[in-house]
């Protein structure tokens, strides 16, 4: 069951959704639903379309021309290079607390 | 389709147009159509729309103007002030009187945080911001007196109830009251366009380095 977002970098919402787009580009039912299924996170609408406005902001998602009322959205080459330096990032800090936590 | 289930989706419909007239209309504009679409198509409950208007009321925070956002706390300050002059008439004259007759010809009362040194600041801070956000399309000195409009908001209404009969007149006359905050229109213009001057200057020279 999805459950609501949690505090912590794997639950913010620019992070979900940058992560969403990885694999295509995607309108914002399909975004809320993919990121239900790969990280068991609710976002809620308006929570989606504020990191959604934030992230066409930054230049790091685009709307592509749409055939009906609902865009897709797709990754930017910035964003792709900004979506993996973070997850790079929270790899490196999971692996050191792991490393930490194991019993000597 | 059952009479109960047609009244249901219009209902469910006027919520949200309703929920979506919150956003402002620049934003609705980008992406409302595809809100409402989500909004439509999943289950609408309190969670939802909790998380709707406090998007929509951050949007809102995002998209004000710099006037807007500068304007109000003022507002608000000289409201305050006014209905504890009204209240409390023995603190009159005290440091926290908002209007004091003036020791000028015109106008004949004087808005006492209008003429303090911080609410010039405001209006050149306003001039400036407005500059920046809007680069050539700016009007700084046009966004200084929507300040001053907005900040001055609760002077008009008391100096209308005054001169209704509907507030004791704290001040000379109702007249002066209404006629104060007019008055200082053209100096927040100059204190606008000078933030507006010092904001394009920055600009250029930030470019420039």
């Amino acid at each position: 069951m999805a459950r609501k977002p949690a505090a912590g970098p794997a639950s913010d919402p620019e992070l979900l959704i940058l992560s969403s787009l990885a694999s295509g580009p995607k309108h914002g039912y399909a975004i809320m639903t993919d990121i239900e299924a790969f990280a068991g996170v609710r976002i809620g609408p308006g929570t989606l379309y504020t990191a959604i406005t934030r992230l066409v902001e930054k230049k790091l998602i685009a709307p592509e021309s749409a055939s009906g009322r609902q865009r897709p959205y797709r990754l930017t080459a910035h964003g792709s290079r900004q979506l993996a330096d973070q997850l790079r990032e929270m790899r490196r800090v999971a692996a050191v607390g792991l490393m930490r936590l194991r019993p000597a | 389709m059952t009479l109960p289930m047609t009244s249901r989706i219009i209902r469910r419909a006027r919520v949200v147009s309703t929920l979506l007239r919150i956003y402002p209309a620049a934003w609705r504009a980008e992406y409302g159509a595809e809100l409402q679409d989500l909004l439509v198509s999943r289950p609408l409950d309190a969670t939802a729309v909790v998380n709707v208007i406090a998007s929509a009321l951050r949007q809102r925070a995002r998209y004000a103007e710099p006037s807007t956002v500068l304007g109000l706390p003022v507002m608000f300050a000289i409201a305050a002030g006014l209905v504890w002059n009204i209240v409390d008439p023995s603190a009159l004259g005290g440091y926290f009187t908002v209007l004091k007759p003036s020791l000028k010809t015109l106008p004949t009362v004087a808005i006492t945080p209008l003429d303090g040194n911080i609410y010039p600041l405001l209006q050149i801070a306003c001039g400036a911001w407005t500059c920046r956000r809007h680069r050539g399309a700016a009007r700084p000195g046009r966004a200084a007196v929507h300040m001053t409009v907005i900040a001055c908001l609760p002077i008009f209404i008391a100096g209308v109830l005054m001169a209704a009969g509907m507030l004791p007149t704290i001040a000379l006359t109702p007249a002066g009251v209404l006629s104060a905050p007019v008055l200082a229109l053209p100096l927040s213009a100059i204190y606008g366009v000078i933030g507006g001057w010092l904001g394009r200057s920055r600009e250029v020279t930030s470019r420039t380095v």
